[in-house]
């Protein structure tokens, strides 16, 4: 086994780590929870729509990654794979009677409340008037995104929320390219519809 | 190109990703057509406000939770895990399995013809696990010249027994007047063939006439193979193995099988024969159909 200097990490690509790992030194999968962490609590967020349910469930995302990257075959980028494991895991956390009690609770609390998150706004030019009608719009936005079934939702977040390719998009889903833009189409054509007021 | 095929090619349209000429047919028709204008305006800026959604970042102590969790996951966790989650496939899977197996068992446990064959098996290894020790008890005991274990009747039999009561008979010196002589004389020659007797007189085995001195000259205490199967056949019973011994010319041990209703009698026709070194037990009353009883021949 090659323990690899803390240091000399951050330098080395994902497969270089992973192939680190593989041969026993664990202490490598910091460096890749530290540069998937937020990707994945953002990604966990836009399916989730609570904050304290996206790390959770990043955690619970990061432990199937450290279980199974031992098995790791190289046949797509960690990048991917990682994203593979978060979208299912999100998935099937929606499926579960907890998550669906526990959203049911909320809605009938707090019915404009989407997660207790600070977002970071970073465009500070805005007037807070402005803000405010930003942060509105965002929160309609995130939750017509909530409201769209299955394929569709996971389709669109990849896509237009997360930026990824159709090819990527396309491995991670296990759909055909041509599938993925035909959900992506009929997922924006709904969204269109339910945000009508707004847009 | 109508309205509705214009508006299925939107999406693909502010992704640039479609054919030169269905771009320009959309363009055109998007110059033209003021509602499908304002759904193309709608989903460009929809498109434009997803793509700037505002981002969460992860927790600073994300990663020694992380840690604590990895830690925390056991072998055992994992275990369970990989064996019940997710619970609402694998659990019905595995009450289908559990109950599958149940039925199963039922089955084999209640068809009569799979029961029997079971049953018969058992009893046959359980035969000869008996004869195989009373072979051993023998062999260890006493030289092999002198005695002999004769299986009298080897088959397998219906139903188990699973009380089994052992004996000891001290044999009286008269012979038993029930006793057929002549049976009695005639399995004596064909066990000990033409060899001396204790008496060192020879039985002439020529004629018949030679009979009447011959039984003067048997051990009175003797019994013989034939009194024990007369005794366990009144009872209605089977003999499952009988040891000899050659030198004293009488039965050692007796192995059978009697129906339980008929232990009294079968006691009463041994007490013929002597009398028990101690008292016979008694049977429970909720007794099985058949009995094991093995008795133990002791010389006066």
């Amino acid at each position: 086994m090659i323990e690899i200097n803390r240091s000399r990490r951050s330098y080395l690509s994902d497969a270089e780590l992973i192939k680190a790992f593989q041969t026993g030194d664990k202490d490598v999968f910091d460096e890749l929870v530290i540069r998937y962490k937020d990707r994945i609590v953002n990604l966990c967020y836009r399916f989730l729509g609570d904050y304290q349910d996206a790390c959770d469930t990043a955690q619970d995302v990061f432990i199937k990654a450290f279980e199974a990257l031992v098995k790791f075959r190289f046949k797509s980028s960690f990048y991917t794979w990682i994203y593979r494991i978060a979208v299912n895991t999100c998935n099937n956390r929606l499926k579960s009677l907890e998550f669906r009690f526990k959203k049911m609770i909320k809605r009938t609390g707090n019915p404009g409340s989407r997660g207790n998150v600070s977002l970071s706004c970073s465009e500070e030019s805005f007037s807070p008037a402005l803000r405010l009608e930003k942060k509105e719009r965002s929160i309609l936005i995130a939750r017509a995104v909530d409201s769209l079934s299955g394929l569709k939702k996971t389709v669109l977040i990849l896509r237009d929320i997360e930026g990824l390719a159709y090819d990527e998009i396309s491995k991670i889903t296990g759909l055909k390219p041509g599938t993925v833009k035909s959900k992506l189409a009929r997922a924006r054509a709904d969204l269109r519809k339910k945000l009508k007021s707004v847009l | 190109m109508g309205c509705a095929k214009i508006r299925r090619n939107l999406s693909g349209y502010i992704e640039n990703e479609l054919d030169a000429n269905t771009m320009n047919i959309v363009e055109q028709h998007l110059f033209s057509c003021n509602k499908c204008k304002e759904a193309f305006n709608s989903m460009h800026i929809l498109v434009q406000d997803l793509s700037v959604m505002e981002s969460v970042k992860a927790p600073d102590d994300f990663l020694d939770r992380l840690h604590d969790r990895i830690k925390k996951d056991s072998g055992f966790n994992r275990l369970a895990r990989k064996l019940f989650l997710p619970p609402m496939i694998k659990v019905p899977f595995q009450f289908a399995a559990a109950a599958a197996m149940a039925v199963l068992i039922f089955f084999i446990v209640h068809t009569p013809a799979i029961k029997d064959e079971m049953k018969s098996v058992s009893t046959v290894m359980h035969a000869e696990k008996k004869a195989a020790v009373a072979k051993d008890k023998v062999d260890k005991d006493r030289p092999v010249a002198g005695h002999a274990s004769i299986p009298v009747e080897s088959e397998a039999v219906d139903e188990k027994p699973a009380l089994t009561i052992e004996l000891a008979l001290l044999l009286n010196k008269q012979t038993p007047p029930a006793r057929n002589v002549v049976q009695s004389f005639m399995e004596r020659k064909a066990e000990s063939g033409k060899g001396d007797l204790k008496s060192g007189k020879r039985i002439s085995s020529d004629t018949d006439a030679a009979a009447p001195a011959a039984l003067h000259s048997i051990p009175t205490s003797a019994i013989s193979v034939g009194d024990i199967n007369k005794i366990v056949h009144r009872v209605q019973g089977r003999i499952l193995a009988v040891e000899y011994n050659k030198e004293k010319n009488s039965p050692e041990l007796l192995m059978a099988e009697i129906p339980a209703n008929k232990y009294g009698s079968f006691l009463k026709e041994l007490r013929k024969l002597g009398k028990f070194l101690s008292p016979p037990p008694s049977i429970p009353a909720k007794k099985p159909s058949l009995m094991q009883i093995e008795v133990k021949f002791l010389s006066p």
